[in-house]
């Protein structure tokens, strides 16, 4: 069998530009499946460590996935607010260990403010129970400061005491600006890796205080003194959501039933993994549609394969005489065909996985920023290995062909050289 | 010096023995019958025939590669026409050389590897190559040389890049590697000049009686018979209706 390799492999040699250009095409087309199932598999990782540390998200009354969207993602808007006094009514109940409010609704050059108080920095975990820690400055204090995620901080070069001004709304292009009303950087959290990375984090006063000489999305008058405002008025009426941290995670359906039956106003409770897993089911079909895709082109990479096998074997019918003359059965000829087809593929998925790698290594930084998605070069994962074993198992199938057509022709042929 | 290696193989006194052979693609009618055809150790039988006299198809028989209809074919002491496929087919690598009519090698291998492609099939010829010459390296290079490729840089080069006749050569040393019992050379010359055809055959006949292989050399080239132990005409050899063989 060594012998049939060695022969196998100098022919594909003698053949190398062809075999070189095969080679290629299923190294991509296994990154590309590969890369799916990566993307895949991190992005579900990578959401399922944002969420971690929250037992409970309470909104107004919205599709559980949205709420989770938008309160935790920052993704699309909230339909509705709640009112502080509905907030505080289920803060208090018994179980509950820590609520975290925030109030959504401007933004600073694309990038989401949230309302928020001291507690969003404390009780606040990602990667499973990592706490938020501050790289440079302290956490907001006066009305006026602001905390920036890390990618906040570095995309827009801010530092330290860095003025800047919030927009009204979430559009990235906005004319209606809170100039009126500049903010301090104060802080800078450390990276994260989750979309706590993107926010700007001032307080709930904060939120309030610039909305004062707001009406229905405009600026109504002078803006005030703050001295001479009661600061009863920078109380907070009305938050965009709040998270839950319980004592006792057995009082979980009962704080949910609380308050999904909440009397004051309709509104939803959802536990973050349960969400995640009704948008998996939503995107299920999407991602089974990306790597069917990514099969498919896989199936062309090896059509390719099967083609370049086939185009050779009239060819080397003389190779096939010659061997059999010296000795060969049949299926030593069939060997032949096999090892080729198994060589170039594996060789393929081999160079397909370093492609992947190479490709990661450059691209992850992109997608981090872009999409908070953190994918790092490593070996296949269990999942990634049985696709790859699927890709070679394939060749084989696909090898075959020209295989068994070999070994058919090598039986009627004998040794006679058919030129 | 090479040529006075003395043979180390023991070879069967009758390495080729053919018996009331009958062969026919499916059903049609006989194309050989041959009651009898024999070689003794060592002997250089010159077997003549038309193209189209069924000269492939017998070697293709003696070599196991297609089974007769009745008959028997012993190889040595071995009845091949009672053995499977399979086994026919490691009986030819280990006891049959061949020489063709041209395109005899694998063009991507080196020329070295080509001549080792002899006995990769086969652990007897492998075991006799080394017993004779120390290592198959030797051997091949032994043989080369005596085929008059003496020139050392060209077992490295891919057997593309070689001339008709020295490929001839390289394919003889192939064929003689491991000493086998028989060698069978099907028109091997009929692409070499008339000149080269002589050098040929007497360089082959020559290995071939130093190793004491016996030689069957099918040609329809009747000016060569004259280097050859005996000479047989397929046509009288062949006992089938010459209508058949149309």
């Amino acid at each position: 069998m060594s012998a049939m390799i060695r022969i196998a492999a100098a022919s594909l040699w003698s053949r190398r530009f062809t075999a070189l250009l095969t080679l290629l095409t299923v190294a991509v087309s296994v990154m590309l499946f590969v890369g799916v199932e990566r993307v895949r598999g991190e992005a579900r990782e990578s959401f399922l460590r944002t969420v971690g540390g929250i037992d409970l998200i309470v909104g107004a009354r919205s599709h559980p996935v949205q709420l989770m969207l938008y309160s935790v993602f920052r993704l699309g808007d909230a339909t509705n607010n709640l009112s502080w006094d509905s907030y505080r009514a289920i803060a208090e109940q018994p179980g509950v260990g820590w609520t975290v409010p925030i109030s959504l609704g401007d933004s600073h050059r694309g990038y989401r403010v949230v309302g928020t108080t001291a507690d969003y920095f404390e009780h606040v975990r990602y990667a499973g129970s990592r706490s938020l820690e501050l790289r440079q400055g302290v956490w907001f204090d006066d009305l006026f400061d602001a905390v920036i995620g890390a990618e906040v901080a570095q995309r827009l070069g801010y530092d330290l005491g860095e003025t800047i001004i919030l927009a009204h709304g979430t559009a990235v292009a906005n004319p209606q600006q809170h100039d009126d009303r500049p903010f301090t950087v104060v802080g800078i959290l450390a990276p994260t890796g989750t979309p706590i990375d993107q926010g700007v984090y001032v307080s709930l006063e904060a939120i309030e205080a610039i909305h004062l000489n707001w009406r229905t999305g405009t600026r109504v008058g002078r803006t005030p003194d703050l001295a001479q405002i009661d600061p009863a008025r920078l109380q907070p009426r009305a938050i965009t959501a709040f998270y839950v941290g319980l004592d006792d995670r057995l009082a979980i359906f009962n704080i949910q039933r609380i308050v999904n039956q909440f009397g004051a106003e309709p509104l939803t409770a959802v536990l973050p993994g349960v969400a995640l897993q009704q948008l998996w089911q939503l995107l299920g079909v999407a991602e089974r549609a990306m790597l069917v895709i990514a099969a498919c082109v896989v199936l062309a990479g090896l059509l390719g394969l099967l083609t370049v096998l086939l185009a050779t074997l009239s060819e080397r019918r003389r190779e096939m005489a010659i061997l059999r003359a010296v000795g060969a059965r049949p299926i030593d000829v069939f060997g032949l065909l096999m090892t080729e087809a198994l060589l170039l593929a594996t060789a393929g998925v081999a160079l397909g996985v370093l492609l992947l790698q190479a490709a990661i290594a450059l691209g992850s930084g992109w997608l981090q920023a872009r999409y908070g998605i953190a994918i790092s070069p490593g070996w296949p994962s269990a999942a990634e290995w049985k696709l790859l074993g699927g890709v070679v198992g394939a060749a084989a199938v696909v090898g075959l062909v020209p295989a068994l057509l070999a070994y058919r022709r090598s039986v009627a042929d004998g040794m006679s050289i058919r030129n | 010096m090479a040529a006075h290696a003395p043979a180390t193989a023991d070879h069967p006194e009758v390495p080729l023995l053919v018996r009331d052979l009958e062969f026919g693609w499916g059903r049609d009618p006989v194309l050989l019958r041959i009651p009898e055809l024999r070689l003794a150790a060592g002997e250089r039988v010159f077997l003549h025939g038309p193209s189209g006299s069924g000269k492939s198809t017998l070697l293709n028989l003696v070599a196991g590669t297609l089974a007769p209809r009745s008959g028997s074919i012993r190889i040595g002491d071995v009845e091949a026409t009672a053995l499977p496929a399979r086994r026919r087919d490691r009986l030819r690598a280990e006891r049959m050389g061949f020489v063709f009519q041209q395109f005899n090698l694998l063009p991507f291998l080196s020329v070295r590897d080509n001549v080792l492609l002899g006995c990769r099939f086969s652990k007897r010829r492998r075991a006799r190559a080394i017993a004779h010459d120390g290592s198959l390296e030797a051997a091949a290079h032994r043989l080369l040389e005596a085929l008059g490729l003496a020139d050392g840089p060209i077992f490295n080069r891919p057997a593309a890049e070689l001339s008709v006749g020295q490929q001839q050569r390289v394919a003889a040393a192939r064929a003689l590697i491991g000493e086998p019992d028989l060698v069978i050379a099907d028109e091997p010359t009929s692409a070499l000049d008339a000149d080269a055809r002589h050098g040929f055959l007497q360089l082959v006949g020559e290995e071939c009686a130093r190793s004491g292989a016996a030689l069957l050399f099918v040609s329809h080239d009747r000016a060569l018979e004259a280097d050859f132990d005996r000479a047989l005409d397929l046509r009288t050899l062949n006992h089938a209706a010459p209508e058949a063989r149309a």
